[in-house]
């Protein structure tokens, strides 16, 4: 084993170990889904010969090529979940401005008097009064 | 100032602003005699406070979430006043308010949902080249994805009925959502007309307007918006 592999192995097993520790406690998919991350990760350091073999099989070539594609398109679809969820959070944040807008909205010196009364707190959508 | 053909049923106007303090008011008193719900879009200037003065009704977000957001507000709080038709008007003094009869006797009657301005079928006064090839490449956009035959498909003097404002539900927070208005017309079978309006271009206008580059941010926000609904 060289420097790189002393170096890398116990932090990934250790993250292995809290990945285990955390779907135990939990049984979420995600975390199985960091489980395979960090292992694919210490069998391809340990095992670069892996990657140059599956990397011939899909006719890719290199072992780093295939590892560079992979990283790329984690780290793409990666992006566009978290993408997601930022437009997520966004409307939700729309949604809390919303509510407090109703509970401050204000009586207007404007010319036309109107008789209805504030409409108080509603959910989206509007609604009949 | 209402013109002649006054409509009647409740009628309640909204507008969005967004640091519009230099010019809400005089928007605001073109607009005399109708009722109106200025929704102050976490402006940090005196919006609110000018709009509190001419305006029926005033909301404020707290932070500022963009353009299409605010009408929604606007649009949820006409409704829970027992509005028939709520118009959508920009802040700005872009639109011509001798438009209004006309644009709002179509709701009114019943003979259809939604009333769009067209600025193609009516006037501008002092629009540049460039926004005119902007906004002819969003109508072949807008025909292309809604598939409505319409001339002028990011006009923010639009009429709904309370019915439409029920079904049409504006998520896109900022610029798409006048596309996304489109779009719900056409999947919920809202039955729309165009009408002629003027539009009045300015230098501060212009300056707040979008740009070329929107129009590539605009279309991502539309994907988007249909990719996680």
């Amino acid at each position: 084993m060289n420097l790189f592999q002393w170096l890398t192995t116990p932090v990934l097993s250790g993250l292995v170990a809290l990945e285990l520790r955390a779907y135990i406690k939990n049984r979420q998919a995600v975390h199985l889904f960091r489980l395979t991350i960090w292992m694919v990760g210490i069998g391809l350091i340990l095992l670069p010969g892996v990657a140059s073999i599956i990397a011939d099989l899909l006719g890719i070539g290199r072992g780093t090529d295939l590892v560079l594609y992979a990283f790329m398109l984690f780290t793409t679809g990666g992006l566009f979940y978290l993408y997601g969820r930022n437009l997520l959070l966004q409307r939700d944040v729309v949604e809390l401005a919303r509510r407090d807008a109703f509970r401050g909205a204000t009586r207007g010196e404007g010319t036309t008097r109107q008789q209805e009364e504030p409409p108080g707190d509603r959910t989206a959508n509007g609604g009949d009064p | 100032m209402r013109e002649t053909g006054k409509p009647t049923g409740d009628v309640w106007i909204v507008i969005a602003a967004y640091q519009e303090a230099s010019r809400i008011s005089e928007t605001l008193r073109s607009l005399a005699g109708y009722k109106t719900i200025v929704v102050d879009d976490g402006s940090r200037d005196q919006t609110f406070q000018v709009a509190c003065r001419d305006a029926t009704w005033v909301l404020r977000h707290p932070i500022n979430c963009g353009q299409g957001a605010a009408l929604q507000t606007g649009i949820d709080f006409a409704l829970s006043l027992g509005a028939e038709a709520i118009v959508t008007f920009d802040a700005d003094g872009q639109h011509d308010p001798a438009d209004l009869p006309a644009m709002l006797q179509p709701v009114l009657d019943a003979s259809c949902d939604v009333v769009l301005g067209s600025r193609f079928q009516g006037t501008t006064i002092d629009m540049p080249l460039a926004r005119r090839c902007l906004l002819r490449l969003a109508i072949v956009f807008t025909r292309l994805t809604s598939r409505l035959r319409i001339s002028d498909t990011h006009n923010g003097f639009r009429v709904l009925s309370r019915n439409a404002a029920k079904t049409i539900r504006i998520r896109q927070p900022r610029m798409a959502h006048a596309s996304e208005i489109l779009d719900q017309i056409a999947a919920n079978g809202l039955s729309y007309r165009e009408c002629p309006v003027k539009i009045r271009y300015t230098i501060e206008t212009l300056a707040k307007g979008q740009r070329a580059s929107d129009a590539v941010r605009i279309s991502g926000q539309l994907l988007a918006g249909r990719i996680w609904k």
